[in-house]
């Protein structure tokens, strides 16, 4: 499903921090999870994601660092910091907040809420 | 490396097909980042597309259509390079955002700036009065017959005016004196013109019209009699005030006319010839009193000098013959311009400075058709160089001492503004003048364009600094001529009481009612003119002068201020020392 790129915007900073949250990684690692973790909804482009990124680290929201790994291969790894947690459970708690507002609004019931959590 | 093989982990040392080497060289060129910036996005978008071929080759697919699965998927180039520029441009350091900002604010400050100079510089005014036909209006009311300058005219370009005239000129020498013989070649030279300087003189009015191409022939056809060269002069700028440029070279000429009638006057009375060397006197001074209805200060100013020249001679001779003058001497004496005019007369005559001014608005500002506008510093330029020598301007003009943005400041200043705060100091100063002369606060006249610039803004009233004229040396000028005439009337009176009574008065207040109607005020002191009858080598009369203190007709010259313009310490009426 082809999502509005306004929708989107506000969105794939949330998913990406969101996946950083977890674990360090690196930028084609990011394309593939964040596609395959929302079922192909938040498909990121390639030419999406490293203006994302750099525009997160700007913001001290994450931080990179290159490491060698398998096969020497040298990958561009990405982390979450401090500031960036507390972006994210900010961002996060308005997200849901949103989404039940936009459940009882489309729905009828705040039951309808989608957890936006992701495994 | 096959296209069906997958795409190993050691072949990441391998270079990249050349489709993604393409797509990356084209974002990393198209970022215009800095080259340490451009690196890293170049070693992250090739490990990005390495892991792409790793994984996609991993699934099945062949090198080629990995390669072309990520070109697709990868999206615009041009696009992510303006993206990633963008991103990385924001986490730049603190510090290259500061200076970027400031240089960005610099460079638009001056571009705007620039913008702004050429709007101010690029306005033309609009003049719609003929100012002027505004200052000639009185003279062409007068009667042909009776202008002055016509006459004058046509005698000047007949005068004589050899090389030896600068020694007599500075000298202005007495009979028996070293360059006399000079002078009086000068005289003969010119004695058949004499008659016509004073048939001009007697004219009732000056007459002269101001017309820079008739000024122009009257020098050229100058030039042409005396054998100078011609002058050229430049076509009138058309948007140059043309009351600013009037020609006036007449006014030297009246000068030597004066000098070339005071000595014939002088020979005259040499020769015992009393009532024709008063007559070639009188005609001085009625040059000179033609001159002050003129209506530029400066003719007014050329004026008051011939008359004072006059004057000065007259009561020399009347000195010289105190005690051997005829009451037919005496009569003549008593018809003769000094002794009659009215010293209502000796007032300046200032709407000629206000026509020049406004003529100046109007080639200064901008018109709006509202009657306001704004100024244009090109053409103020052109009034503070007018008629000045470039290297004079250079140490003197305010532009150049002040510098140009005087004029970017000064632009700030509105036409109605600037006209009204020019009306409003000139009545202050007007009602300073009004003051006696030895009023401390008369003083003030001269500082109120200092005292009104005090406070403003830079430049707010340039304009009006540079046009206002300070009336002050004006103004006393002509008091100091009024008074003179009241002298010259005193001595008349003293030698008319000696005639009758035997002997001098020993006070002033003898004279009144029957020789005199009051005596005379001294404008620097505000009492009685300074008289001694018995004073070791004959009577004195005398003002205190400039610096208020009677120092008992000293005439040293002295500073009447510091820094202030020489003067007298006293302004000896009697004994008068020959001409200065």
């Amino acid at each position: 499903m082809q999502i509005e790129r306004e929708l989107l915007k506000g969105v794939l900073p949330m998913a990406v921090m969101r996946l950083l949250k977890r674990r360090s990684m690196y930028g084609y690692e990011l394309v593939t999870e964040v596609s395959q973790r929302s079922d192909g909804v938040l498909s990121l482009g390639q030419s999406t994601l490293y203006p994302l990124l750099y525009n997160l680290e700007a913001q001290g929201l994450v931080e990179s660092e290159w490491q060698a790994s398998e096969g020497a291969r040298d990958r561009k790894y990405y982390k979450l910091t401090d500031k960036g947690l507390q972006r994210l459970e900010r961002d996060l708690s308005q997200w849901e907040a949103l989404v039940r507002g936009m459940g009882q609004l489309v729905i009828g019931t705040s039951e309808g809420r989608v957890s936006v959590v992701l495994p | 490396m096959s296209d069906t093989a997958p795409y190993m982990p050691g072949d990441a040392f391998e270079a990249l097909p050349d489709a993604l080497s393409e797509v990356i060289r084209c974002v990393v060129r198209k970022t215009r980042l800095w080259p340490s910036e451009k690196r890293d996005v170049q070693a992250e978008l090739e490990s990005h597309f390495r892991e792409g071929l790793i994984e996609l080759t991993g699934q099945g697919m062949s090198v080629g259509e990995s390669v072309e699965a990520l070109r697709d998927g990868f999206g615009d180039p041009e696009l992510t390079a303006k993206l990633i520029r963008r991103g990385k441009k924001r986490g730049r350091s603190m510090l290259w955002k500061i200076v970027m900002g400031a240089a960005l604010t610099g460079l638009g400050g001056v571009g705007a700036g620039a913008a702004y100079v050429g709007y101010l510089w690029l306005a033309e005014p609009h003049p719609t009065v003929d100012y002027v036909a505004k200052i000639n209006e009185p003279v062409k009311q007068i009667a042909e017959a009776d202008r002055g300058w016509p006459i004058m005219r046509n005698a000047i370009l007949q005068m004589t005016v050899n090389s030896d005239v600068d020694q007599v000129r500075t000298t202005m020498p007495l009979p028996g004196e070293v360059t006399w013989p000079e002078a009086m070649t000068w005289v003969t030279q010119n004695q058949r013109l004499i008659p016509t300087f004073i048939e001009a003189a007697n004219k009732p009015a000056y007459g002269f019209i101001y017309d820079n191409k008739a000024t122009a022939e009257f020098l050229a056809q100058r030039a042409l009699a005396r054998g100078e060269p011609t002058t050229q002069h430049a076509e009138d700028d058309p948007l140059a005030p043309p009351t600013l440029s009037l020609l006036l070279p007449h006014l030297a000429d009246y000068r030597d006319v004066g000098r070339l009638l005071v000595l014939a006057g002088r020979n005259q009375f040499y020769h015992g010839d009393f009532a024709a060397g008063w007559t070639a006197l009188d005609a001085v001074h009625r040059l000179g009193a033609q001159l002050l209805t003129g209506q530029t200060l400066i003719e007014q100013l050329v004026g008051r000098a011939m008359m004072a020249m006059a004057g000065q001679e007259m009561r020399r001779i009347l000195y010289d013959m105190r005690d051997s003058v005829t009451p037919e001497q005496l009569a003549i004496v008593g018809t003769s311009q000094p002794m009659t005019m009215s010293l209502d007369g000796m007032k300046p005559n200032y709407e000629g400075e206000k026509l020049f001014f406004y003529d100046v608005i109007q080639y200064v500002f901008t018109d709006d058709g509202d009657g306001n506008g704004r100024l244009i510093p090109s053409q103020f330029e052109k009034i503070e160089w007018m008629g000045q020598d470039e290297q004079e301007v250079s140490k003197q003009s305010s532009f150049h001492r002040e510098g140009r943005y005087l004029h970017i400041a000064a632009a700030h200043a509105d036409r109605v503004t600037t006209v009204d705060k020019y009306l409003e100091l000139w009545g202050k100063m007007q009602e300073r003048l009004q003051l006696p002369l030895f009023d401390p606060r008369r003083a003030e006249a001269g500082q109120i364009m200092d005292a009104a610039l005090r406070g403003q803004p830079l430049g707010r009233f340039q304009l009006i600094k540079t046009l206002l004229p300070n009336l002050s040396y004006a103004d006393a000028s002509l008091r100091e001529g009024v008074m003179e005439l009241q002298a010259l009337r005193t001595i008349v009176a003293i030698l008319n009481f000696k005639q009758n009574r035997g002997s001098l008065p020993t006070r002033l207040g003898e004279l009144v009612p029957v020789f005199l109607t009051e005596v005379p005020t001294d404008a620097y002191s505000g009492s009685e003119l300074r008289y001694d009858a018995g004073a070791a080598h004959g009577p004195k009369l005398y003002s205190v002068g400039r610096n208020l203190a009677d120092d008992s007709a000293s005439t040293e010259v002295v500073e009447s201020s510091p820094g202030g313009r020489p003067t007298p310490r006293d302004l000896v009426f009697w004994p008068e020392d020959r001409l200065k």
